[in-house]
């Protein structure tokens, strides 16, 4: 047992961690650590940077476009961008569709859709929830009604991510009505240009508007588009979101933020409440040391070679209390402050000072990162993978 | 970075596993236990070579934990060994030479004194002292939770001499020395110790007067980590046997094992252990670090994540198994006490917590 990172490793870390401090515009920065949320040309921006210098997509097989990093390498990369405070880019295109496309797609379809990907020529959005398929996402009803030439899509997405920048939208549909749920669902490449899309804002509860609605209305989808066999879409489904799972605990992320709950701590210090504030955060602390070993623990068996299994939902499960938990206690330790609330299209004007504006801001994330236990498969989900895979109930 | 245990932790792992499955200890001190743990080496698992020990690391020393935990065993192995031998390091040659070989062979058992009631969980101030009177020393105070000194020939006591801490090791028997022994929670003994007018002499001074500080934090830090090991095989087991009574117990006619509510409080349970486990080995790792504050940052985050995934997991456990989570009958009671031992034993969580929150990373 060795627990230290390599020399390499280490290297590879303040590389990493350069490459940061010299190319992560400030303003970028800035929006990141105050938790202003990014618009389209911010993402595209950080995208492009990292895009030239080919760390878009380390992931992938090197013939694509990856950088043949292990996963260790990875795992620091995606850390020390978390620390440095630089955008996430939407994973949707490069590290859930691209891995599909790779192990699934046609070589046409790699051909054209993974270098604009990487180019950031098509941003992609996630067509999976609907109304009344959630957690039973089986449960779909967007049909594609089948066609020699492709299909005619009528239905409905929701909590679609950032679709009012989306060129482009994977999706499940319903392409047999007479089969049992899973089996009878096609996974589609949909150009979200066509005629008959409708995008609907949904604002959340923290005034954000970072999901949508999207509607279908007989819009018709070329053969070409289907991604793996017709009717075998959930294989599709299943395999996309089992990938890449390894650092959905964002150490770094909860790292970051922790920093800027212990300075706050300090900023708005009362003696009755900071001993109890601290005991709290030292617990929090404590767990997310914990929970960045638990993590490497796993990054270190993927790099063996070993199975991976259902344990990424631990990750999953803990990452997000923990980033919760240290938002909450930001909110605690701002106490009266933690009134002021900015709706997200005052952002930048308005009559509040920067100390009621930080505060604004972390309550607005606090309100936002309510969802972290939800999506992504909600955590209750993830609690029942773990109880069937691991524990074998 | 590498997680997984070597050849010899394996092989450790493996033989103790055996022979608790074998024996199934009842807690507390065993002679033929300790006497089998002589022979397997673990009594001088990290006693130098040199003396018939075996060399081994704190990361050897998690591995045997772990294990023992499982056994919920109680042997005092963590006072009696690794604490132990740790502060008889402190020793000059001639010392550690005698007295290492003697622990590791298992020919005299050694009781760690260091820890007074009035401290708490801490081991300053302290306030048993050692008065020079000739070329010997003269000990009073008292001393708490001197864990198996009912059996111990000898106990290595720490005092107070001229502002600096100080470590001497008796035969238990000396006079002045005045036991109260007790059962512990965990079916084992511990004792209360009161030193009036103790007469040591200058062979009883163990190393130099007044600079046994660290090497009684080091001890204790070592000790700490093993806690923190062993409450991992204590959760482990705990919950393996929440999971298969769930298979098993039938009500409203399906194992309770079926239901969602259940199933999600034991998959907390996996998750609560596995975080321990994750700094356990943290800690164990850290003293790779020659740095007093890297290692303490380490053992006392371990400590305090084992003792609050400890509770969690004994009280869920007991509360899974019904109405026979309640009985002594079962194997779970042991583990659920021994698991109460470790968390008030040196150091708790709150004390643990407030520790690691004072040492900047």
């Amino acid at each position: 047992m060795d627990l230290n990172f390599s020399p390499t490793e280490e290297a590879f870390r303040i590389e990493i961690r350069r490459f940061a401090q010299d190319e992560l515009p400030a303003h970028l920065q800035a929006k990141v650590r105050s938790h202003i949320p990014l618009n389209r040309d911010d993402y595209l921006q950080w995208h492009q940077i990292l895009a030239a210098k080919g760390w878009l997509a380390p992931a992938w097989p090197v013939e694509h476009g990856g950088c043949g990093w292990s996963p260790v390498q990875i795992h620091i990369f995606e850390e020390e961008l978390d620390l440095a405070g630089a955008p996430r880019i939407p994973a949707f295109g490069p590290k859930m569709l691209a891995p599909l496309l790779i192990a699934f797609g046609t070589p046409e379809q790699k051909a054209f859709y993974l270098p604009r990907i990487l180019s950031g020529e098509d941003w992609w959005c996630q067509g999976y929830s609907e109304p009344g398929a959630g957690s039973d996402l089986a449960n779909l009803k967007t049909r594609a009604e089948v066609h020699e030439d492709g299909f005619m899509v009528n239905g409905q997405k929701t909590w679609t991510t950032l679709a009012q920048h989306a060129n482009k939208m994977f999706c499940l549909v319903r392409t047999d009505g007479c089969a049992v749920k899973q089996k009878g669902i096609s996974f589609l490449l949909i150009d979200m240009d066509l005629p008959g899309i409708t995008v609907r804002p949904i604002i959340t509860l923290d005034g954000e508007h970072e999901v949508n609605e999207v509607f279908f209305e007989n819009v018709f989808v070329p053969r070409k588009n289907l991604v793996g066999e017709l009717h075998e879409g959930w294989a599709c489904a299943k395999y996309l979101l089992g990938h890449e799972r390894l650092h959905i605990a964002q150490i770094g992320r909860s790292k970051r933020e922790l920093k800027l709950l212990k300075r706050i701590v300090c900023d708005h210090s009362h003696a009755l409440h900071t001993a109890r504030l601290k005991e709290r955060i030292a617990e929090v602390e404590i767990d997310l040391l914990a929970l960045e070993y638990t993590n490497l623990r796993l990054v270190s068996e993927a790099q063996a070679g070993g199975e991976i299994g259902a344990q990424p939902s631990i990750l999953k499960i803990k990452g997000s209390e923990l980033a919760q938990a240290i938002s909450e206690l930001m909110v605690e330790a701002l106490g009266p402050r933690s009134l002021s609330f900015l709706h997200t299209h005052i952002d930048g004007d308005g009559p509040l000072d920067t100390e009621l504006r930080e505060a604004a801001s972390i309550v607005r994330q606090y309100l936002n990162w309510r969802k972290i236990s939800i999506f992504g498969g909600s955590n209750e989900i993830q609690k029942n993978i773990l109880s069937k895979a691991v524990l074998k109930l | 970075m590498n997680f997984a245990f070597n050849e010899t932790q394996r092989m450790l792992s493996e033989s103790i596993a055996r022979y608790l499955a074998r024996e199934k200890p009842r807690g507390g001190f065993q002679q033929d236990q300790w006497k089998h743990f002589a022979d397997m080496g673990l009594l001088g698992l990290t006693v130098s070579e040199d003396f018939g020990g075996m060399g081994g690391s704190p990361i050897d020393v998690a591995a045997v934990m772990e294990q023992l935990g499982r056994g919920a065993g109680c042997a005092p192995y963590v006072f009696g060994g690794v604490m132990a031998s740790a502060l008889l390091e402190f020793g000059n040659e001639t010392q550690r030479h005698r007295w290492l070989s003697a622990l590791a062979t298992g020919e005299e058992l050694f009781a760690c004194a260091m820890h007074e009631n009035k401290a708490r969980h801490d081991l300053l101030p302290m306030t048993t002292s050692a008065e020079g009177q000739g070329p010997g020393f003269v000990l009073n105070g008292t001393k708490s939770n001197v864990w198996h000194a009912e059996h111990a020939s000898k106990v290595i006591i720490a005092a107070q001499h001229q502002g600096g801490l100080t470590l001497f090791v008796l035969p238990t028997s000396t006079p002045g020395l005045q036991w109260h022994h007790f059962p512990t929670v965990d079916g084992g003994s511990a004792s209360e110790l009161r030193l009036e007018g103790v007469q040591a002499g200058p062979e009883h001074l163990l190393g130099k007067a007044g600079q046994a500080h660290d090497a009684i934090r080091l001890a204790e830090r070592r000790a700490t980590a093993a806690l923190a090991a062993e409450s991992v095989g204590l959760m482990a087991v705990m919950h393996e046997s929440t999971v298969d009574y769930s298979r098993q117990r039938q009500q409203f006619g399906q194992a309770i094992g079926g239901f969602q509510a259940l199933q999600h409080r034991m998959v907390d349970m996996l998750i609560e252990l596995e975080q321990a486990r994750s700094l356990a080995w943290y800690a164990a790792a850290s003293f790779d670090s020659h740095d007093d504050r890297v290692q303490q940052r380490a053992v006392s985050a371990a400590k305090a994540r084992a003792g609050r995934a400890g509770r969690l997991v004994a009280h869920e456990a007991i509360q899974l198994h019904g109405g026979m989570g309640m009985t002594e009958e079962l194997a779970l009671a042991r583990y659920v006490r021994r698991q109460l031992a470790i968390e008030q034993s040196l150091g708790d969580t709150a004390f643990h917590t407030a520790c690691f929150s004072q040492i900047d990373p």
